[in-house]
C-alpha cells in the first residue's frame, strides 16, 4: 500500500515537473513519456513532435530524430517502461480512471470480455503501427498527422489554450477530428485499464522493446509461484505476469508485487 | 546474466555516450528549444488564431523599434514575412507572398530586399528563424502581438500620427488568416494592408525624424 502511494508521488512530481513552464522553465529536452509541448506550461519538447519535425517532408534531420530516441533509450536501458508506470501524466490520468473499468466489468458481465478477448494480444502491435505509420511515414510523404489528431494534445493543449485565450483561436480542419479522437480516448480508458498504453501510446511502443534489456524490471521467481494469478488480475496491462519474463507490456507498477502472497515477485536491478 | 549483463552496460554505454555526445557537441539541445518548445503549435492544438488586425504603435516586447528598422522606415514601409524549416502554413502563405511581391526565393533563404510595390519602395524580410543571425533572429518579440513566437508570422510596418508627432506603426497577422478565404481573398486582402501602410506613409514620411528613434 504504502508502495503504490510512493508511486502516485513520484507521479505527481513528474507532473509538476513537466508543467514547469508555468513559472517560466522552459528547457530543449524532450520529455522521457508522453505530454505535449504545446500545453501552455510545458517544459520541455514532445519526444513525438521532435521525431515529426526531424522527418518533416523527407528533410531528415537526424540530429532531431535521434535526440528523442537516445533519450528514452538512456530512460528505457535503465528503468525499461517504469516511466510509464512512474513518470507519464498521462499514466497517472489513466491511474486515477483506472477503477472505473474494473466496476463496470464487475456491474456488466458483458463488458469483460473487452481487454481480454484472444485478439486482445494482437492489439497490442497497434502502437507500433501507430509510432511508424503517424509519426514516421506520413510525416514523411504527406503532412503531420500524429499531432494533429493527438488526443493528449487536446487534453493538455487546446482545452487550456481555448480557456486561457477565450476568443482567440478557432478550430482548424483537424479540431473536429481530434475531439472524436479525444472523445474515443476517453471512452477507452474508462472501459480498459490503461487502454491508451496498452493498444495505441507510440511512446510506449518506444520504450517497449527496451524491457527486455533494461536494467531495472521485474522477477517472477517461478519456484515460489503457486499461479493463483492474483498477480495478473491486478496488473493493469493485463499481463500474464507468472509466465512473463521481461514483458515488453510491463510497466513496472508493482501491484502485481503487491498482491503476491509468496513474495515471488520482487524488483530486480540487473 | 553475464550475457545480459554485457548487453546492459555497452547499451547504456552505447547510448547514453552518443547522448552526451549530442548535448556537447552538437546544438540540438537548442534546436529543440527553438523548432519546438518555444513556439505555440498550432498544428499540436488543432486551432487556427481568429484573424484579427490591429494597428499598434507600442513594440510587443515594449522596446524601442531595432535601429536598422527605423533605418529602412526612412526609405519606405517594411514588410516581414516570419517562418521556420518545418511549417505547415508557412509553406502554404509563402508562394502566396511570392506571387504579391513578384519574387523568387527559397524557404530557407534569409534577406532584406528594397523592391518596388504600386510606385513604393518597400523593404521586403524573409526571415528563416532556423537560419537568421542572430539580429533577426531576435526581430520577431518586438512585432509578436500574440508573444508566443508562432510562425508564420507578416509584419507591415509604416508611420501614423500620434499625439503629436510620427511614430512607427506596425500590423501583425499570423498563419493563413481568416481560414474561411480563398487564397485570392487572401492575396487581396494582404495586398490591401500594403496599400493602406503605403498611404499611412506617404501621409505621414515628411513629419518621421528617424534620428528621434536612435539611441
Amino acid at each position: 500500500m504504502k508502495f503504490q502511494i510512493k508511486r502516485y508521488i513520484a507521479q505527481l512530481l513528474f507532473l509538476i515537473s513537466a508543467n514547469l513552464g508555468a513559472f517560466g522553465l522552459k528547457t530543449g529536452f524532450c520529455y522521457p513519456f508522453f505530454y505535449c509541448n504545446a500545453c501552455p506550461a510545458s517544459t520541455s519538447a514532445c519526444p513525438l513532435r521532435a521525431i515529426e519535425v526531424g522527418v518533416f517532408n523527407g528533410e531528415f534531420k537526424w540530429k532531431l530524430i535521434t535526440y528523442p530516441l537516445f533519450i528514452l533509450g538512456t530512460v528505457g536501458v535503465l528503468t525499461g517502461r517504469a516511466v510509464c508506470g512512474w513518470a507519464c501524466p498521462i499514466g497517472l490520468l489513466q491511474r486515477t480512471t483506472g477503477k472505473v473499468p474494473i466496476k463496470l466489468k464487475r456491474k456488466y458481465p458483458f463488458l469483460k470480455k473487452i481487454g481480454q478477448h484472444k485478439i486482445e494480444s494482437y492489439l497490442r502491435y497497434t502502437k507500433y503501427f501507430v509510432l511508424i505509420g503517424l509519426v514516421v511515414i506520413i510525416p514523411i510523404f504527406i503532412a503531420f498527422m500524429f499531432t494533429d489528431i493527438c488526443p493528449v494534445g487536446v487534453l493538455t493543449g487546446t482545452i487550456p489554450i481555448l480557456t486561457l485565450n477565450p476568443g482567440l483561436f478557432i478550430p482548424n480542419s483537424f479540431f473536429y477530428i481530434a475531439l472524436v479522437i479525444f472523445i474515443l480516448f476517453f471512452i477507452l480508458i474508462f472501459l480498459v485499464e490503461r487502454g491508451w498504453c496498452r493498444y495505441f501510446c507510440p511512446v510506449g511502443a518506444i520504450l517497449a522493446p527496451f524491457n527486455k534489456v533494461s536494467f531495472l524490471h521485474i522477477y517472477v521467481d517461478k519456484t515460489k509461484c503457486v499461479y493463483d494469478y492474483k498477480c495478473s488480475l491486478v496488473c493493469p496491462m493485463g499481463i500474464d505476469v507468472p509466465n512473463m519474463n521481461r514483458d515488453p507490456e510491463c510497466i513496472l507498477c508493482g501491484k502485481c508485487i503487491n498482491a503476491c502472497v509468496k513474495n515471488a515477485i520482487s524488483y530486480r536491478r540487473i | 546474466m553475464k550475457k545480459i549483463l554485457a548487453v546492459q552496460i555497452t547499451a547504456l554505454i552505447l547510448i547514453s555516450g552518443v547522448l552526451g555526445g549530442m548535448f556537447v557537441f552538437t546544438d540540438v539541445y537548442d534546436e529543440a528549444y527553438s523548432r519546438i518548445v518555444s513556439v505555440i503549435c498550432l498544428s499540436c492544438i488543432k486551432l487556427n488564431r481568429v484573424y484579427s488586425i490591429d494597428y499598434e504603435f507600442e513594440t510587443a516586447n515594449q522596446e524601442p523599434h531595432p535601429e536598422f528598422i527605423i533605418d529602412d522606415l526612412e526609405k519606405g514601409p517594411i514588410f516581414i514575412s516570419f517562418r521556420t524549416d518545418v511549417c505547415d502554413y508557412c509553406d502554404y502563405m509563402e508562394p502566396l507572398i511570392k506571387q504579391i511581391f513578384n519574387l523568387s526565393f527559397e524557404k530557407e533563404d534569409v534577406f532584406s530586399k528594397q523592391i518596388n510595390f504600386s510606385d513604393t519602395d518597400i523593404t521586403f524580410y524573409h526571415i528563416n528563424k532556423d537560419h537568421a543571425e542572430a539580429e533577426l533572429k531576435t526581430l520577431q518579440p518586438y512585432y509578436d502581438i500574440d508573444g508566443d513566437e508562432a510562425v508564420p508570422m507578416f509584419t507591415i510596418i509604416t508611420l501614423e500620427y500620434h499625439q503629436g508627432i510620427i511614430l512607427p506603426y506596425y500590423l501583425t497577422f499570423y498563419g493563413i488568416l481568416d481560414p474561411n478565404y480563398t487564397d485570392e481573398q487572401r492575396i487581396e486582402e494582404i495586398t490591401n494592408n500594403i496599400l493602406n501602410a503605403i498611404e499611412l506613409y506617404k501621409e505621414n514620411r515628411q513629419g518621421f525624424i528617424p534620428e528621434d528613434f536612435k539611441k
